[in-house]
């Protein structure tokens, strides 16, 4: 006689499972929970240079000017666009009346003023972006100077930046001393951990002490437009299968996050596709670049180098190693700007064996290069393996590219330290406006012959510099609109001409919500609207 | 029952080399951090930062001093309790390793505990009729839970329970919807009932639920393999066939006379098991976004927050070795052939 099988087990699973779905709790219609990769470590505005915090910093505060999706300058705190004088070297900035902080102190010249010297004077990561500021002046109780040292065009599309948000001096304390010889040596201010006082949309009420939760508020006083919800909870978590298994299931109403698996992206993409989820992405912003090594045999040869801008599929590395997410660029400036002209070379196998043999390699002489990639960031490794074996069916008695994954902090750490002949990074900008793409590639303070030895070209790991590719660059900074376009484009066929960098792909930033959560998109610095979501 | 004298000769040996040990570690610690590439002002300025931003920072945070005298520093400040702030957010270390430890214990402890019921279940039932179907599943679980990749299974188990059939969250600790227990201890299980708040306690034990099974799943066939072996030799023995001549019936002997002497085994085992749960926790914080100390070390290491994986360290260090020693004084209170 055959044994009875027992129904308790599934059952007990089942009921288990039912138990632990009806524990779940349920949330308000106008409550949404977002979800970002990490946790969010510091949120004052001064120091912030991630984009995670620059998110929230976004939505909690306002900037003087915002972008417009066709990238026209839009006044948010300031009144009207910025008044520049005949020379170029005057800035004046006039605040909109009747704007309140979270604490309800009124917004004035006085803390817009304290706010950008503290951006420029306190140390951050971003302060360079304000060193050519002279001096700030208070010329009135909604009007401030700025007097730069040199003409600046791009300085207009600077003050859209999200880190120059206002934050007024009350909201800062001295920072905790814990008693150890390094804090008592500090006498710094620091923002109490939950006590972010901005002028927006939302406000921070509380923040986990590990900077993974933050619960926001909606701003009654809010002088714009208010936002849509009357809470926001962000969450972090840790890994992409987290993120996309909270939207799946329901845990976060909006997912907020570029760093996910691709994967994870495209079966957003599909679900988005059928109507079951909802999806936006901001205008493509980040690049990512290959550096060479231009000081140091074998890339100081220009014809070694543009042997390899030759040979680089990016076309087959973007479907393999992205999943067309990222789309090929030829151009260290994303399309979105008019200066993007695909000037750098496409595939060219031919071309590129010919350079080769030109420069003294192939019929048994292969090239050796050695690639390094950032073997925390999935797609590089898959890059870097999809080039190599390319390289190796096509170009193999040429070139012979060895591959070498490193985490991306010492990436970051030994790159001015000429530690890799060819490596692989991405670079986002801080604000947008071309400039910001080209002068922290191959900005250069000090050179010896066309090696520079100190500044931006240091820093990204291509010792390169070029007298006419410098002033190319100095002469974009103060010119109108339609010949700044032409001079940029030239500083771009220089640059591709001497091959210090390889673009490869351009990325955007990604957003997925619920189908019931309308509202999702990205204004034109690229930030999502936060404000604007709802159910 | 009082305290044997070479036990408390062995008890004061042990504290008096604890603090050695602690130097031992966190002189290591702070050799390795510094020998390991990666800069913490890289990290925390990130690469355009001008010089003179850099160079204040380092100098701010006392990067520019010679080796010695930032190891003096270190053991100075370590000596007077001083953890040090970290170079990421500012706040105190002892303020960090305070919130977050309270959320590795507790995820620990569920995790050992799990653990020890499933595996000594197992191990139970094979031991008690071996060389059945019982005790070859039993084996079977054993190995492969023992040999399980802890990303892996944690992993797996989340994409089943969370996302496919939306059991159970993905990740945190709390639901972000609700204002979490965090007084008067650290622990949320604790809390909530000390409040008598259901909704809390219910949330609490959805989210601990997951990672505490992972952790549980994976430390359980260490757990089912010590327990059979020494269940099976117990069972073998002179003492135990004595019994049986007396005619006692089996499910008495193993309860009254073999289960208690090969359960002191496992004790020592789960005082070992404490060191590695820091191990395995590692992973299955960062898989299930758990906010424990094990999480806020992985991020400190990927910063190079120096301050932050010197004091958790440390401190992990002090506890596996407070640990071990009260399982040692329990083992050797408990079983009067153990000699030191």
């Amino acid at each position: 006689m055959a044994k009875r099988e027992q129904p308790w087990p599934l059952l007990l699973a089942v009921l288990l499972g039912v138990g632990a779905t009806a524990c779940a709790p349920t949330r308000a219609p106008d409550h949404l929970v977002v979800g970002v990769k990490g946790a969010i470590s510091a949120l004052d505005p001064a120091k912030a240079y991630q984009t995670r915090p620059l998110q929230l910093i976004r939505v909690l505060g306002d900037p003087l000017y915002a972008l417009s999706e066709t990238g026209e300058l839009i006044p948010r705190l300031a009144a009207a666009p910025p008044q520049v004088s005949a020379d170029g070297l005057r800035v004046t900035v006039t605040l909109r009346d009747g704007v309140r902080f979270h604490d309800d102190s009124p917004l004035d010249a006085e803390a817009m003023a304290f706010s950008l010297q503290r951006f420029r004077d306190g140390g951050g990561s971003l302060s360079y972006l304000l060193d050519d500021v002279e001096s700030i002046t208070v010329t009135g109780p909604l009007e401030l100077e700025l007097e730069l040292r040199k003409p600046y065009t791009p300085f207009r599309n600077l003050l859209s930046f999200a880190g120059l948000t206002p934050v007024p001096a009350s909201a800062y304390e001295p920072c905790p001393v814990d008693g150890s010889a390094e804090t008592e040596a500090a006498n710094e201010l620091c923002l109490p951990a939950d006590g972010f006082v901005g002028t927006g949309p939302y406000r921070l009420v509380s923040r986990s002490a590990d900077g993974t939760q933050h619960r926001l508020e909606r701003f009654d006083g809010y002088w714009g437009e208010p936002a849509r919800s009357a809470r926001l909870d962000l969450v972090s978590l840790e890994n992409s299968t987290a993120l996309f298994g909270a939207l799946k299931n329901g845990e976060v109403d909006v997912l907020l996050s570029s760093s996910l698996e691709a994967e994870h992206q495209l079966e957003l993409e599909k679900e988005a596709a059928a109507g079951r989820l909802a999806t936006a992405s901001s205008p493509p912003q980040t690049i990512e670049v290959l550096a060479l090594a231009t000081d140091r045999p074998p890339l100081d040869q220009v014809m070694v180098r543009q042997a390899l801008a030759h040979a680089l599929p990016r076309s087959l590395l973007s479907e393999r190693a992205s999943k067309g997410l990222n789309t090929p660029l030829r151009s260290l400036i994303p399309d979105l700007f008019p200066a993007a002209q695909p000037t750098w070379p496409g595939l060219d196998i031919e071309q590129a064996r010919q350079l080769l043999t030109t420069a003294g390699y192939c019929q048994g002489n292969p090239l050796a290069v050695k690639f390094t990639y950032r073997a925390n960031v999935p797609t590089d490794g898959l890059l870097a393996l999809t080039w190599q074996e390319f390289l190796a069916e096509k170009l193999g008695d040429c070139l012979a590219m060895e591959i070498d994954g490193l985490e991306s902090t010492t990436v970051y750490d030994q790159l001015d330290k000429g530690a890799f002949t060819m490596v692989m990074y991405n670079w986002a900008p801080d604000f947008l406006d071309p400039e910001n793409y080209l002068r922290p590639m191959i900005g250069c303070d000090e050179h010896k012959g066309s090696v520079c030895t100190k500044g931006d070209a240091v820093y990204g790991g291509v010792f390169w510099f070029d007298h006419e590719a410098d002033r190319l660059l100095a002469d974009q900074q103060n010119q109108p609109p339609d010949q700044r376009q032409e001079t940029l484009m030239a500083l771009q066929e220089r640059i591709a001409a001497g091959v210090p960098y390889i673009p490869i792909w351009q990325g955007r930033n990604r957003a997925w919500s619920q189908a019931s959560v309308t509202g999702l998109g990205y204004d034109g610095s690229g930030w999502l609207r936060l404000e604007a979501l709802g159910r | 029952m009082v305290l044997r004298r070479d036990l408390l000769r062995y008890v004061a040996a042990r504290l008096a080399l604890a603090p050695v040990m602690l130097w031992i570690i966190a002189s290591l610690v702070f050799l390795l951090l510094r020998v390991a590439p990666g800069d913490p002002v890289d990290a925390l300025l990130g690469l355009r930062a001008t010089p003179a931003a850099r160079e204040a920072l380092r100098v701010q945070l006392g990067l520019n001093q010679p080796l010695a005298v930032q190891y003096v520093t270190y053991l100075r400040d370590l000596i007077g309790g001083h953890l040090g702030t970290s170079l990421a957010s500012q706040e105190a270390v002892g303020q960090i390793i305070k919130a977050s430890l309270p959320a590795t214990i507790e995820l620990g402890c569920m995790g050992l505990l799990l653990g020890a019921v499933l595996g000594l279940a197992v191990g139970f039932s094979g031991a008690a009729k071996p060389e059945g179907s019982v005790d070859l599943a039993g084996r079977l679980f054993g190995i492969g839970s023992y040999a399980l990749p802890p990303f892996w299974a944690a992993m797996v188990l989340q994409l089943c329970f969370a996302v496919w059939l939306h059991w159970l969250p993905v990740g945190g600790r709390f639901p972000a919807t609700l204002s979490p227990p965090e007084q008067p201890t650290g622990f949320y299980l604790i809390n909530a009932l000390l409040a008598g708040d259901g909704t809390a306690l219910l949330a609490s034990l959805r989210h601990l639920a997951l990672p505490a099974f992972t952790l549980g799943l994976l430390l359980s066939g260490i757990f089912e393999k010590v327990l059979r072996l020494n269940l099976r030799r117990a069972l073998r023995s002179d003492y135990v066939e004595a019994a049986r001549s007396r005619g006692l019936r089996e499910w008495r002997i193993i309860r009254r006379h073999a289960l208690p002497n090969a359960l002191l085994p496992v004790l020592t085992l789960g005082g070992i098991t404490v060191a590695s749960l820091i191990g395995g926790a590692l992973l299955i914080e960062v898989t299930f976004s758990w906010p424990g100390v094990a999480l806020r070390l992985q991020q400190a290491i990927s910063q190079r927050d120096y301050p932050v994986v010197q004091g958790v360290v440390v401190v992990v260090a002090a506890l596996v070795v407070a640990v071990t020693v009260a399982v040692d004084v329990v083992v050797a209170w408990i079983d009067p052939r153990v000699r030191f």
